[in-house]
């Protein structure tokens, strides 16, 4: 790809991303919010706490930064990824990345990204060896060793098979058997062999072409095309900017992917969490009483259990994947500290004259607390979600870091910090580079959380004396 | 004073009913746990039993979570797979009689929290012995933390939204998102290692390895620059923690009470600015963070986890650590139920600390 | 200006002249109190009334400079207590002055105490540090001061923390506070406003009592209730939307009200003395945003006797007659005769 179409590319990714997190998506959002039948209307106070957030550049910033990054993440896979966009050879089209994509974002449907390599001028069966075929393009003669290759393999096959003479009628069940079993063999490195041989001519023709993505890289694929030994530090020359890990894989590759992973695993975490801890804290300072008392008792209970070490004790007993982790911080931690704030908002809206009124005027329990009680429950929700947030990315990096979190070989920025710690003598770059990544994002999650505290509840220091 | 009494036994009450809630979970979950030592014991429990109690069946069916036979054995005993799982707990607590131990009460209650089978040594000793080192971290980082950030918030209140206000909060939100032990990581790269030509601290552990022989040797003032540049970057990596939570809790806490109305009732009465705001105010606003003191002891348990294995300290979070990756139960469950005892200690400590410098606590 | 009227003005404790105070609300100006002008006398109860948000609290804490900034800002004018200037003063001037000289009373008993220190430590303090007198004379005089506003057993009430006190007790300890230095001048900032209805009465009437059996101070009644300013005042202000809108004596005020406003706020009283009932009219309307205040008459809004030139033009603060002001184009003074100077 040229230097425009990589231009061309960036553009689409950032305007595309930014498109979508600031119109496409509010707008779809609020057009099922109404679908559901939910009014979405702000209130005066509402449209002032969002002035006064916009207001706060740092935070504000951070926040279009950290969610057009998250949205954009979303389609990585048609961003960073090995497999290109669209590949076509001899008239046959293909989209892999797309494929993959939507095989993960519709996991209910049967979509498969496999594409076999006889299908794309490569011999054997095993998937499409992508960055093999673009070489190719660039360079037909790229494909002589594989020619010569092929050509050895068939040959061989062919000595094998020419050894034995045709089976008589008097041979037996294993002589015929291993003829015909030669014959395949040799049947088959044949047709690989001239398989490869007629890619070189479709090679040298242009009938084949490729439309890479962005950085045509994959977490749990090794980078090849770096010739040294790995780790190999950071190097644009070699297009590693940011070096490889022990084992060789690309480390952006896995700071992008592993983004995704710690976003996604905190905003589940802090959401589900919070509607559980909503649900509780309203039931305790709704209805009070014996169920208040006992219920409280509980998350004190619950609050105690020293949560990292659980779920790694659990980690340790059986490997965890992303939903499981996530279920277990949202029932050992998530959903506990918002219940004590709810509860007090439902304590103190319930007394309040105009709902007691509509209680006495027979109104449902439900729709007094959706429509009156909740909207003022939802000021504590907001203001703690941004440090929630924070919380659970460290969780899942501690836990990572430790070795009781995702399953080995899940991008992870725990899983990078470890191998930072393992090679701290040696290879700054592997400490540096998870570390820089991780403060530098809790960091505009914290600015985030901040600039919304400060939109909610502005302190003023008015000075007497 | 008698209502301070009464609040206090109610508190109390609360102790024995959390602990054993969670004591229970915690022998739950090391029970029930699929792939869990339980249920290897008790698998191969129905091996031997279908080979006709010969007893050498083959251990190895759950895969990678493979014990020793006579670990399995330990521990089918240690858990009572035999009973039913509540009395199992009541011998695991210590009040139910133990077969084992020709029916004498023994139990944690007791102190027998029975034996590290990687260790062969008894559980509690094992533990206690890291408490030195834990408390050591623990204690100099909460001080250090108080020293620092007390004045530090009262000063950011005091110069609200000032050039300096908004520097030091830039600081302190750094401060924030980075975990300890990352900057322990970080710190580690920076100043103990060649890397950056800036090796003046040793890359982890607690001491030099030659401390104990040195400190025979009556070489004090080795010993303590030894001691001293091995604490300072853990010591950082446990201040992350509290540092910005605790800056920040004291400038809002203290901005909220210069914003009430008994300040400037003393305003009114002509006393001076200082008096004002260091004796009203202040006594005020330190109520929040003296309440903080039982939620640090706690923390000061489950922080060093990582830190400990950042820094390889052999504390309770290094032991906790080590434990997991052999899967020593009895001195994981041991350090469960220290942990959940931590908490609730320093819980009670919370309250009492609260109802000494809240006399709208103590008198209600 | 007659000798009369000279020994009239020697005996003014506290004149304000043209105060200004304005608060920013979010990058706006609200005015909250825009030119307030009136004098206390020497022993005199002075009433000041209007609706809540008229400005009647900023007035008072612009007297003692308790303004919290930001937002808030004296802007102007002059607060002459003994013919000094009180906004000139130093702040060590200011302090000698606060609590000592001039002391208050706060609307909501229940926070204007510290909770953290007892009942004897906050009474004490002002008395040590404005009377020098010892930690056992100024708990003397404490138990003293809590006897005399009716709480029993002062001394060891002393050894008492505020939430041990009921609301009415907490502002009969504020007023021993406030009262312990016999000060020239007590501001009392609705001081039943929070409280009880049942025992409202009973603490105006004790806050009456113990002044004239301590230092016979002057008062500056602050309230919205139009009655206690009948029972217990001789002068009374009329405030609305941060301006004086009526100054009169007490009995002329209700016999005869200059101002649309006075009226609407005298016909919504109960009269007990009339046999039916008045038309229960509270003024219609509501009060005006402090930030989106009319042009001309702040009145203007609600008024039923409004005219055009209500709305374009702001009226005076004139002298109606001797010692009558009001602030409406629709009354004339009297004769020029009989006129004074300007507006006070
Ligand atoms: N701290 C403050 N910040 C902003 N505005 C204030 C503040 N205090 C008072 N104000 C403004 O001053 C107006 C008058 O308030 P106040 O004097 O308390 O009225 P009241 O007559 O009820 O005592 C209010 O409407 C408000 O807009
Ligand atoms: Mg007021």
């Amino acid at each position: 790809m040229g230097t425009l179409g990589t231009a061309i590319y960036l553009a689409v990714v950032f305007v595309g991303g930014w498109w979508l997190t600031t119109r496409g998506i509010p707008k779809a959002a609020a057009g099922i919010g109404r679908r559901l039948g939910f009014r979405m209307r702000m209130t005066p106070i509402t449209a002032k706490r969002i002035q006064r957030f916009k207001r706060i550049k740092r935070g504000y910033w951070s926040f279009l930064f950290l969610s057009i990054t998250f949205v954009i993440s979303l389609f990585l896979e048609l961003i960073v990824n090995h497999r290109p966009l669209a590949i076509g050879f001899k008239g046959r089209v293909a989209f892999p990345a797309v494929e993959e994509w939507a095989g993960k974002a519709l996991f209910f449907l049967p979509i498969s990204s496999f594409h076999s390599r006889k299908d794309f001028g490569q011999a054997g069966e095993n998937e499409v060896d992508y960055a093999f075929f673009r070489k190719c393009i660039e360079n037909p003669d790229a494909l002589r060793p594989e020619i010569r290759k092929a050509e050895e393999k068939m040959r061989r096959a062919e000595k094998r098979f020419k050894r034995l003479s045709p089976p008589g009628k008097d041979a037996s069940e294993f002589q015929r058997e291993r003829y015909a079993r030669r014959k395949a063999a040799y049947e088959k490195r044949k047709g690989q062999y001239e398989t490869v041989l007629a890619a070189r001519k479709d090679f040298e023709s242009g009938e084949a072409w490729i439309l890479p993505t962005l950085y045509p890289f994959s977490p749990n694929k090794v980078r090849t095309d770096i010739e040294e030994r790995p780790p190999n530090s950071p190097s644009l020359e070699l297009g590693i900017p940011l070096g490889t890990t022990t084992s060789g894989r690309d480390v952006l590759v896995l700071l992008l992917y592993g983004y995704r992973i710690s976003v996604a695993f905190a905003l589940i975490v802090a959401f589900v969490g919070y509607f559980v801890g909503i649900l509780v804290g309203g039931i305790q300072g709704y209805f009070g009483g014996w169920v208040d008392i006992l219920s409280q008792r509980f998350v004190e209970i619950w609050g105690s259990i020293p949560f990292l070490f659980t779920i790694m004790l659990i980690g340790s007993l059986m490997t965890p994947n992303f939903l499981m982790l996530a279920v277990l911080m949202i029932v050992l931690r998530s959903w506990l500290g918002i219940t004590f704030y709810v509860r007090g908002e439902f304590y103190r809206e319930k007394a309040k004259d105009y709902v007691q009124a509509a209680i006495g005027a027979g109104v449902s329990d439900w729709k007094i607390i959706v429509k009156h009680i909740l909207p003022n429950a939802m000021v504590p929700v907001v203001t703690f979600a941004p440090f929630g947030i924070v919380a659970y990315i460290g969780s899942l990096v501690s836990l990572d870091y430790l070795g009781f979190g995702l399953p080995p070989g899940t991008p992870s920025w725990g899983a990078l910090l470890r191998m930072g710690l393992e090679n701290v003598k040696f290879h700054p770059y592997l400490v540096t580079v998870p570390v820089v990544a991780l403060s530098l994002t809790l960091f505009m999650v914290v600015m985030v959380g901040e600039a919304v505290r400060e939109a909610f509840d502005p302190k003023v220091f008015s000075r007497l004396r | 004073m008698h209502g301070m009494a009464s609040y206090f036994i109610r508190r109390l009450a609360l102790v024995p009913v959390t602990f054993a809630c969670i004591t229970f979970l915690v022998y739950a979950i090391m029970r029930l746990a699929p792939g869990g030592p339980i249920e290897q014991a008790r698998l191969q429990m129905l091996a031997s039993q279908a080979e006709g109690g010969g007893g050498g069946g083959d251990i190895s069916q759950t895969g990678e979570t493979t014990l020793p036979k006579e670990a399995l054995e330990q521990l089918r005993k240690f858990y009572k797979l035999d009973k039913p799982i509540f009395i199992g707990y009541l011998v695991w607590l210590g009040l139910y009689p133990d077969e084992h131990k020709e029916g004498r009460f023994s139990g944690i209650l007791q102190g027998d929290f029975g034996t590290s089978y990687r260790w062969n040594d008894p559980v509690l000793d094992t533990i206690v012995s890291k408490f030195p080192i834990s408390i050591y971290f623990g204690l100099i980082g909460y001080l250090a933390t108080w020293i620092v950030c007390i004045p530090l918030g009262v000063f950011k209140a005091l110069k609200h939204r000032s050039v300096f206000d908004t520097a030091t909060s830039i600081l302190v939100f750094i401060g924030y998102s980075i975990p300890g032990f990352v900057a322990a990581l970080a710190l580690m790269l920076l100043f103990a290692t060649d890397n950056f030509g800036m090796n003046w601290f040793p890359l982890g552990n607690f001491r030099s390895e030659n401390w104990d022989a040195m400190w025979a040797k009556g070489e004090t003032w080795w010993c303590i620059k030894d001691q001293l540049s091995h604490t300072f970057i853990p010591l950082i990596a446990y201040m992350m923690a509290g540092f910005a939570t605790m800056t920040i809790l004291m400038k809002n806490s203290l901005l909220d009470n210069l914003g009430a109305d008994y300040v400037r009732t003393a305003f009114a009465k002509g006393l001076s600015e200082r008096r004002v705001v260091f004796l009203h105010a202040l006594r005020n606003s330190l109520i929040p963070i003296c309440v903080g003191i039982g939620g640090a002891i706690g923390l000061l348990f489950a922080g060093s986890f990582l830190i400990e294995k950042t820094c390889n300290i052999p504390g309770m979070g290094l032991l906790g650590y080590n434990s997991l990756i052999v899967r020593d139960y009895p001195v994981l469950m041991g350090i469960l139920t220290f942990g959940v005892l931590i908490r609730l200690v320093g819980n009670i400590l919370s309250d009492i600390v609260l109802a000494l410098v809240d006399p709208r606590v103590r008198f209600s | 200006m007659n000798p009369h009227e000279e020994s009239d003005e020697e005996r003014v404790l506290l004149e304000v002249r043209d105060l200004k105070t304005w608060f920013d609300v979010e990058g706006r100006t609200a005015k909250a109190v825009d030119g307030v002008s009136f004098r206390i006398r020497e022993n005199e109860v002075f009433g000041l009334v209007g609706e809540s948000g008229s400005g009647k609290s900023v007035t008072s804490l612009s007297i003692l400079r308790l303004i919290p900034d930001p937002p808030g800002r004296i802007v102007g004018g002059e607060i002459l207590f003994r013919g000094k200037d009180l906004l000139k003063l130093s702040w060590s001037e200011m302090r000698k002055i606060r609590g000592n000289r001039i002391s208050m009373i706060f609307q909501e008993p229940m926070t204007a105490l510290n909770p953290v220190f007892t009942i004897g430590f906050q009474l004490t303090e002002a008395l040590r540090r404005h009377a020098g007198m010892s930690k056992e004379q100024a708990r003397d005089r404490a138990a003293e001061m809590l006897e005399l506003v009716g709480i029993p057993d002062g001394g060891r009430r002393l050894k008492n923390f505020p939430h041990q006190f009921s609301g009415g007790m907490r502002q009969r300890a504020m007023i021993a506070m406030a009262l312990s230095l016999e000060p020239d001048l007590l501001i009392a900032d609705e001081p039943t406003t929070a409280l009880d209805v049942t025992i409202q009465a009973q603490i105006l009437e004790l806050m009456l009592e113990v002044r004239k059996k301590t230092g016979n101070s002057s008062i500056l009644l602050i309230t919205h209730d139009l009655a206690v300013v009948a029972e217990t005042c001789r002068r009374v202000a009329v405030m609305y939307g941060g301006k004086i809108q009526e100054i009169a004596d007490v009995g002329p005020l209700f016999r005869a009200p200059l101002h649309p406003y006075t009226r609407g706020l005298l016909l919504s009283l109960p009269r007990p003395d009339k046999e039916k009932p008045p038309r229960l009219s509270t003024i219609p309307g509501i009060v005006p945003s402090i930030l989106d205040m009319p042009k001309g008459c702040k009145f203007a809004t609600r008024c039923p006797e409004r005219t055009e030139r209500c709305d374009l033009e702001e009226p005076e603060l004139r002298e109606i007659e001797p010692g009558r002001y009001c602030r409406c184009h629709l009354v004339e003074p009297l004769p020029v005769g009989e006129r004074k100077g300007g507006g006070e």
